[in-house]
């Protein structure tokens, strides 16, 4: 026992890292995610401020952020979906039946915000029941579930409507929040960053934030730990439901109606972005800053790509290679990782 | 017929099997003995081509061949009964006896008719009786098992190998498969057996190879097969007992277990721990000793019984209770179980610290997690780093580390140093001592007879779901052990409840 209590003694005694290397070492940590995406951005950016005179115009880029202000809230509540390592493709059908229901009670009356605060609420609570508990609760594919809701949101918006799309323009309150400004910036772009920061907060700074990455990193260890996994899964879905729900009400906003064809094929978009932004498709790795670049990625290049005259049918061609570019490149790092820690 | 000589694997820095010869007689029942981690399994799936051995030879009629699936052994006549089910669930039993004939199909349509037709056969031949358009699914555990035999039949193999499979079988379906492979053997297939019932290998075998740490550890023909002889062999080391320097009290229990009934079984436990006292789990995988610790750490369901820490009752089937009332686990396999592998060791060390709406304070959980890690002797530089950066012993200090910082006042323990280097091995002995010393109840599980016995002040022995045995003093023996695990009886030790 005595060679025991001396080797061990002497293991005990670490070397208390230096300033310099802890803080150098937490930048790294930090940002490496999101070298891939930020390299890309920048060399985008870079190029369009050259070619392109009309790019850098401060309109031009504030723009960029109006347009994309509701991709932004649909990736971010998808981003908490993906972190548990689940996936709503409702997303899309969820904003639409949104949409149309704040048109129907503001018809029936209701003032505006009140409406849009009823429909956020309804919509946590009908994502967080139909998607959030089937795949919590009883374990259902999340593929399957949400190809369901998916179809379920988009179908109930067309019965209401009977197809039609429904007008929001004599409301003055939807035309300022849909294309008002303050200070010059669109309430668009405030409601959304102001949401992406709280995101942020949540995810980083709440226990809540950090059961989200356990659950998608091992739910088996969560579990043993005592984390209510189903019940994290089932708050990430509300969440991203009710993200959903306001994304429907600024997007019916921006175009002064809503339609229940409104956001046909966001979820894949919203995907791309969150999936660029360095978040994992199989949980537990990710961030919401991660998942701001892919959106700003994706709708500089679509800006890009109007202001160069390209054919917008180019554009998912472009954005599908970038994908897949970034998997790839991601893929690399992950082999290279594996490597140096010599698993 | 069948010999093996010098064959060695090794996973990683563990080697599983060195320079083992075994050779298999035609129409011979060879029982393969050993505890667990010894090495049976891996060399059973040697000899069938599921895994490809570092080095050594297979001769087959005295010609080498090499196995580079389980395919090529399956056409040399060796047909596996692997330990874990391997049906498909959703197809009939007659698709599932027939797989191994699939990628002739290609080559010449088998009709259905003809499949269910050999299905039939095999069954009939085996005597048992089993509707061959039944999707398997809706088979019990025995008749899902007399279906892998089937299968493994079916092709009329040379060399019949079973791993056990009579785990999942009642006593009167292992009589009925023992008389059926000594039916079979009169017609010249030979059969390679693991069991753990000694009695199986003593009623049936014609000869016993024993494997001790991955080494051939000798050899017992029949008239020596003996359930003593063979404990000998299978344990065969002596082990020098750590003393310990202060004294357990008995006064009462911290940990105390009253007819705890898990969810599905009928079996009912009863058992307790003192202040202080380290109680080892000794027991052969499957004997239940996994789904009790989950159990007392509420993450598995409980259908009744009592659970005390310290005389105060501690809720069931919660998790965070149990934890508040002073029960922390650690998990079996830290990969899986233990560890979110993608994070970091201070997400790691601080899973599911912060309460739902709590705010995360970073500096500090840094600060707490270098501290813990400075005091368990994990060397790193920084905690943000992978825990995967970490060497194995360190990840399971991390989380042994975790489970303590709950402060409870009964430690769990599932297989704490397996996969886990010397040094850290005995790091972790010491701090479980030290725990132990400062009045924690200690339930250690383990399959690793030197660790029961070099730390634990008392044993509990489970056989099939239940406590068999409570050795204390010097009736804690490697032997005595082996014997309880295998379902034998002590001589002169009387055990009541």
């Amino acid at each position: 026992m005595s060679t025991h209590t001396s080797r061990t003694a002497s293991a005990r005694t670490i070397d208390p890292p230096g300033p310099r290397r802890r803080l150098a070492g937490r930048i790294y940590e930090g940002t490496r995610v999101y070298i891939g995406i930020g390299v890309m951005l920048v060399a985008l950016v870079g190029y369009l401020a050259i070619t392109q005179p009309t790019f850098a115009t401060p309109q031009n880029l504030i723009a960029i952020l109006e347009t994309n202000s509701v991709l932004l809230l649909v990736a971010v509540g998808l981003t908490f979906v993906l972190l548990t390592g689940g996936f709503d493709l409702s997303v899309g059908g969820m904003l639409a039946l949104s949409g149309i229901l704040v048109a129907k009670l503001i018809e029936s009356g209701v003032n505006f915000y009140v409406a849009a605060i009823l429909v956020i609420i309804a919509a946590a609570i009908l994502g967080g029941v139909l998607n959030g508990l089937l795949i919590g609760k009883l374990g259902l594919s999340f593929f399957v579930v949400t190809l369901g809701t998916m179809s379920l949101f988009r179908g109930a918006g067309q019965v209401i409507t009977e197809g039609h799309g429904l007008s929001l323009y004599q409301v003055e309150a939807s035309r300022i929040i849909g294309s008002g400004r303050f200070l010059g910036v669109p309430w668009l772009v405030i409601i959304a960053l102001s949401v992406l920061v709280l995101a942020i907060l949540v995810t980083r700074y709440t226990g809540f934030g950090r059961m989200l990455y356990a659950v998608g990193g091992n739910a088996e260890a969560a579990r043993l730990s005592g984390i209510k996994v189903w019940l994290v899964r089932a708050v990430a879905y509300a969440i991203c439901a009710g993200l959903c729900g306001l994304a429907g009400v600024l997007e019916s906003s921006r175009l002064a109606s809503a339609s229940p064809t409104a956001a046909t094929g966001m979820e894949l978009v919203a995907a791309a972005a969150v999936l660029l932004g360095g978040t994992s498709f199989a949980g537990g790795a990710g961030s919401m800053v991660g998942t701001l670049l892919g959106a700003l990625f994706l709708g500089i290049i679509s800006n890009g790509m109007t202001i160069s005259q390209i054919s917008s049918f180019w554009q998912s061609v472009v954005t599908g290679s970038v994908l897949l570019a970034a998997v790839l490149l991601d893929w690399f790092r992950m082999r290279r990782d594996k490597r140096m820690s010599g698993t | 017929m069948i010999s093996l000589s010098g064959i060695t694997k090794t996973y990683g820095a563990v080697t599983a099997l060195c320079n083992i010869d075994l050779t298999v007689n035609r129409a011979e029942i060879l029982a393969l003995a050993g505890e667990n981690g010894s090495g049976k399994s891996t060399l059973v799936k040697i000899l069938s081509g599921v895994v490809v051995p570092d080095s050594g030879t297979i001769r087959i009629e005295g010609k080498p061949v090499a196995f580079h699936s389980p395919l090529e052994a399956l056409d040399q006549g060796i047909a596996l009964v692997a330990q874990e089910l391997t049906v498909l669930p959703h197809l009939p039993v007659y698709e599932n006896v027939m797989l191994p004939f699939v990628r002739h199909r290609t080559r010449r349509l088998v009709s259905r008719s003809n499949l269910v037709a050999r299905t039939t056969q095999i069954l009939d031949e085996l005597g048992v009786q089993i509707d061959p358009y039944l999707p398997v699914s809706r088979l019990g555990p025995v008749q899902q098992t007399f279906v892998e035999i089937a299968k493994a039949l079916v092709v009329e193999p040379k060399l019949l190998i079973l791993d056990e499979a009579t785990s999942r079988l009642g006593e009167k379906e292992v009589d009925f498969l023992l008389a059926l492979i000594k039916r079979l053997q009169a017609r010249g297939l030979s059969t390679v057996m693991i069991t753990h019932r000694i009695i199986e290998m003593t009623s049936t075998a014609d000869r016993a190879v024993v494997l001790r740490d991955g080494a051939f550890a000798g050899e017992l023909p029949q008239e020596r097969l003996r359930e003593h002889e063979l404990v000998n062999l299978m344990v065969g080391r002596e082990i020098v007992r750590r003393t310990k320097d202060y004294a357990v009290s008995a006064a009462a229990p911290r940990l105390s277990v009253e007819d705890l009934q898990l969810a599905g079984t009928h079996k009912r436990l009863t058992l307790d721990v003192q202040v202080g006292e380290i109680v080892g789990l000794a027991g052969l995988v499957g004997a239940g000793r996994t789904e009790l610790l989950e159990a007392l750490a509420g993450v598995r369901r409980v259908a009744g019984g009592v659970v005390t820490v310290d005389g105060a009752r501690v809720p069931v089937n919660n998790p965070r209770r149990a934890v508040l009332c002073g029960l922390a686990l650690v998990p079996e396999d830290r990969h899986t179980q233990g560890l979110i592998i993608t994070d970091s060791i201070y997400e790691n060390y601080e899973l599911g610290a912060v309460p739902w709406l709590g705010f995360v304070n970073r500096t500090r959980g840094r600060l707490r997690t270098r501290t813990a890690m400075a005091r368990f002797g994990v060397k790193t530089s920084n905690v943000l780093a992978p825990v995967t950066s970490l060497s194995g012993g360190n990840q399971q200090k991390v989380v042994i580390a975790r489970a303590l910082s709950k402060n409870p006042s009964v430690l769990l323990l599932d297989e704490p140093t397996r996969g886990v280097d010397i040094g850290a091995r005995d790091d972790i002995y010491q701090i479980i001592e030290e725990q132990a010393r400062n009045g924690m109840a200690v339930l250690l599980a383990s399959s690793d007879l030197v660790e029961i016995l070099g730390i634990c002040d008392r044993v509990l022995v489970m056989h099939e779901g239940e406590v068999v045995g409570d050795l204390r003093g010097d009736l804690i023996s490697e032997h005595n052990i082996a014997l309880l695990s295998a379902g034998g009886k002590l001589e002169s030790h009387v055990y009541a409840h």
